[in-house]
């Protein structure tokens, strides 16, 4: 007798998107079906930067979903892109973060794999003094390392499980391109890098991120010295079908000294910077833009914050945790004053940083106060129940609406 | 003038600023740095390799002034309390009136909720130098062993 058990479909509201159901941050199940249609999905990853694997041979680790995957730097120039896992018994195979290899040999009991992951030999497969080995029907072909797509723009390495989907360009599409064209399409480096762990489901990080909404009234610098304020120019950019977001201002044109003065808790009119070097910046890019905070579906940032300039990846780890990844960058030709200016910006961003670092802190209060009601909703309606580019305000909830749109198209619910 | 070796009144800064950030004694924090001090918070792996950006980088006392003042005023957390376990203070160098020292360090973070929880284990590496007879650290560079931090940093480590 076989016991059936039919696990209940997540239960979307008739307001669709803008009414998102709480259990969608704390079930596990869920969380396992992400890994098969997200992760292994029709969609192109972020994993690292083709600058930390500047020459043939260099490997870094990373991770798509909870998947460990290697990118490395072949020797034509291109970078491959591997599940970290050998075809014998699943160990892993690089266990250093980062280092050069010639091909890869897993230490525990030596198969070794080249570059392109295709298996090249096992220790003793041909047995010792004609006894064991491997059996006469092992066709090598059958055990390479799994070997994912991967492609590059601007620097940043993709890859995907999916055999069939558009390339990364196409599925980005111009508009999203043109924004990483505009940080990143310059040679790069890194200026430091390191991650902040959350106590809350992945995707409440990147509603944040999505949330065009809240910067200036949770972050209190933002509003108290004129960044990414909603009286500044600025607006929301889609990708075609609006998977991918793009939301930017211009500081310059925010001489609004009023609308920001009314019983608004993140306004400090009285505090002032002993030392305001900390907010000194120049004007980068001749559109003027001063902050564009873009996001690519589902887990990839690029920022430009004045010029503070990176990328950032957030990593599921369980249901109720996360890990995000931040590389804080700047470019290969900047003055030592233009790097100065970055270096000290810095202090803007990360775990500590004075206009982000409670991002951290909401995903993690949000996270407690909904676990235990999963069958209620948020309430997404700022700026509509739709989804429309906004090309002149950023007060509404629209691309975290897409961002919903997107993940029930490939979940399936 | 020759800077003190007396190895009691090193241990003795690098206790008395944990306890000022412990307890809260946040208007003295500033009074250990001098003007121009460099105050950097970074993981191991960047500090090795060279790296200027970490988790906080204070240029001057000012801006490490201006970090407390934005915890204090508006700055948005759930309250927290540290416990720094400092270990033995040991000199590199005293050359050219300046004391180079390293000091160990565990720093547990004990949340509002009760968790208490090891938030960052690392080293100080510690410039000291004379100012009006007064020692003051004219460089710190908090070497954090993880590159990860859980939530947020505020107070500064």
């Amino acid at each position: 007798m076989s016991i059936e058990t039919t696990r209940r479909a997540v239960q979307w509201p008739d307001e669709g998107y803008s009414a998102v159901p709480y259990e969608l941050y704390s079930d596990r199940a869920t969380f396992d079906e992400e890994q098969e249609k997200i992760f292994r999905g029709p969609v192109w990853h972020f994993v690292g930067l083709d600058i930390e694997v500047p020459k043939p041979g260099d490997y870094k680790t990373s991770y798509v979903g909870i998947t460990p995957v290697v990118f490395i730097r072949d020797e034509d120039g291109s970078i491959n892109v591997l599940v970290n896992r050998c075809a014998h018994r699943g160990n892993l195979v690089c266990y250093k973060a980062q280092g050069n290899a010639k091909e890869f040999t897993c230490v525990y009991h030596n198969w070794v794999y080249d570059r392109k992951g295709q298996f090249v030999a096992a220790a003793f497969g041909k047995g010792v003094g004609g006894k064991g080995g491997l059996p006469a029907d092992f066709q090598p072909g059958e055990h390479n390392l799994q070997r994912l797509r991967a492609e590059v723009f601007c620097g940043m390495v993709f890859c995907t499980f999916n055999t069939e989907m558009p390339g990364l360009q196409a599925w980005l599409g111009e508009t999203m391109l043109g924004n990483i064209r505009r940080v990143l399409g310059r040679p790069m480096k890194i200026l430091g890098a390191y991650s902040q762990s959350m106590p809350g489901n992945w995707k409440l990080y990147m509603e944040n991120v999505r949330d065009t909404y809240h910067p200036s009234l949770l972050h209190f610098m933002m509003a108290t010295f004129n960044y990414n304020r909603h009286t500044a120019t600025g607006g929301i950019l889609f990708s075609d079908d609006a998977l991918h977001h793009c939301s930017w201002s211009a500081d310059a044109t925010d001489k609004d000294s009023s609308t920001y003065s009314k019983n608004l808790r993140a306004v400090r009119t009285g505090f002032q910077l002993k030392d305001p070097s900390v907010i000194d910046y120049w004007q980068e890019y001749p559109c003027g833009t001063t902050a564009a905070i873009q996001s690519l579906f589902p887990t990839c940032v690029v920022q430009q914050i004045r010029n503070v300039i990176g990328c950032r990846l957030i990593l599921p780890k369980t249901v109720d945790s996360c890990e995000l990844l931040w590389w804080i960058l700047g470019c290969e030709d900047d003055t030592p004053e233009q790097e100065a200016i970055r270096v000290r910006q810095s202090n803007l961003v990360g775990p500590a940083g004075l206009v982000s670092m409670e991002d951290g802190v909401v995903v993690g209060w949000v996270q407690r106060a909904t676990r235990a009601d999963p069958d209620k909703t948020s309430f997404l309606q700022m700026g509509g129940r739709d989804i429309a580019p906004t090309p002149n305000s950023r007060v509404t909830e629209v691309s975290v609406r897409s961002f919903w749109r997107g993940y029930r198209q490939l979940m399936g619910q | 003038m020759s800077v003190s070796m007396n190895r009691q009144a090193l241990q003795h800064l690098v206790s008395d600023l944990a306890f000022c950030i412990d307890d809260g004694e946040y208007d003295r924090i500033p009074q250990f740095f001098t003007e121009q001090t460099l105050y950097l918070v970074i993981p191991k792996r960047e500090h090795d390799l060279g790296r200027k950006v970490g988790f906080m980088r204070c240029e001057s006392r000012g801006m490490l002034e201006d970090r407390l003042a934005a915890m204090k005023n508006g700055n948005i957390f759930e309250p927290h309390q540290y416990r720094h376990i400092v270990g033995n203070v040991l000199v590199d160098d005293t050359a050219d009136g300046v004391i180079r020292m390293r000091t160990p360090f565990l720093l547990v973070r004990t949340s509002q909720e009760g968790a208490a929880d090891l938030f960052a284990a690392g080293k100080y590496l510690d410039e000291l130098v004379l100012e009006s007879d007064k020692l003051l650290i004219r460089k710190r560079i908090a070497v954090l062993d993880s590159h990860r931090i859980d939530t947020l940093l505020v107070l500064p480590i």
